[in-house]
């Protein structure tokens, strides 16, 4: 069960969530993991990935004010808070980045995954099907790679992700294609 | 197979397999606990300083000066009727509660007394208060 921090609201407000400091717990919970996750596929480094999931929260929490909720068909693109966090995500990366220069290799290792001790073989298999992926992302470009990363890891939607990146739905759509294609072809490279 | 059939397949199978092996990378419980304190702390200090009037305007209150004759004709210690008060908003003291506000309001509203006299029976009672609270 998870502890509350004691600021969560108590739903008396008839102010939506995402305009209310007091509720912003709940919208952090629910998407910590997927910041968490698109910052450490980006920077590759536990330690990084935790500063820049921090700065995003808290630069969403005291930029609420600014956010508009806008759908697809309202002409600019969705802009749903998932998208705006992860906008602000993208930004608090890049601006990693640029401070070290580095570009983002992500160790399977680093990334912590349990393994499973019932089935050694299996493990070791599936360990190094996850290596092969990792590689194979690792090598795109890197508007590829993140159009990759929201599809496959935020399971984001082409509007979602086409808020996201700033590029229209037959942008991204072109995105994933040509990604996927060289991961398939990579992927398949290995198997031989 | 055809070209463009082997090229759809390989790109089901990459779609597949990314989406089973790319996996969402799930922080520590005693990260996500560290940083929801933090954002609550956050939330807080935002809740105060929107409180406080730093995130409003404040309103220019316009006081017309009175003419050079009304001015010579007026006691230099019965100033009180020039002076704005501001109540809320910028104001968040702890010391100013809402009464207080509106005691400050009702004792700003009265005319202080002309005589000699009077104001020096005010000044005593208002000496002996302060001291009674002291």
């Amino acid at each position: 069960m998870r502890r509350s921090s004691g600021w969560t609201g108590t739903g008396r407000s008839s102010k939506p969530a995402r305009r209310d400091p007091e509720r912003f717990d709940a919208l952090y919970r629910r998407y910590l993991a997927q910041v968490r996750s698109y910052a450490y596929y980006e920077l590759g480094d536990h330690h990084d990935a935790e500063d820049a999931t921090e700065r995003t929260f808290l630069a969403a929490l005291t930029n609420l004010d600014a956010f508009e909720e806008r759908r697809p068909d309202d002409g600019d693109g969705a802009s749903t808070f998932r998208v705006w966090l992860i906008r602000i995500a993208r930004n608090v990366v890049a601006n990693e980045r640029r401070g070290r220069r580095r570009h983002p290799v992500a160790p399977l290792e680093a990334a912590g995954f349990a393994a499973d001790t019932a089935d050694v073989e299996a493990e070791v298999v599936r360990r190094d099907e996850m290596s092969a992926a990792w590689r194979a992302i690792g090598r795109l470009p890197a508007d590829r790679r993140r159009a990759v990363v929201l599809r496959f890891v935020d399971e984001m939607s082409t509007p979602e992700i086409a808020g996201v990146l700033g590029r229209s739905e037959g942008a991204v759509r072109v995105l994933l294609h040509r990604a996927l294609r060289s991961i398939g072809r990579e992927l398949g490279d290995d198997r031989r | 197979m055809p070209f463009d059939a082997q090229l759809v397949e390989a790109i089901r199978l990459a779609a597949t397999r990314l989406a089973h092996d790319l996996v969402r990378v799930h922080p520590s419980f005693r990260f996500e606990e560290r940083l929801a304190v933090r954002l609550g702390e956050a939330a807080r200090a935002m809740r105060l300083r929107a409180a406080a009037g730093s995130l409003g305007s404040a309103t220019p209150v316009p006081l017309r000066a009175p003419s050079p004759a009304v001015a010579a004709s007026l006691d230099p210690l019965d100033a009180h009727s020039v002076r704005p008060l501001l109540v809320g908003g910028a104001l968040t003291s702890a010391a100013l509660s809402l009464a207080g506000a509106a005691w400050m309001a009702w004792r700003r509203s009265r005319p202080a007394p002309r005589s000699p006299m009077a104001r020096a029976v005010r000044a005593a009672r208002e000496a002996r208060l302060v001291r009674g609270l002291s």
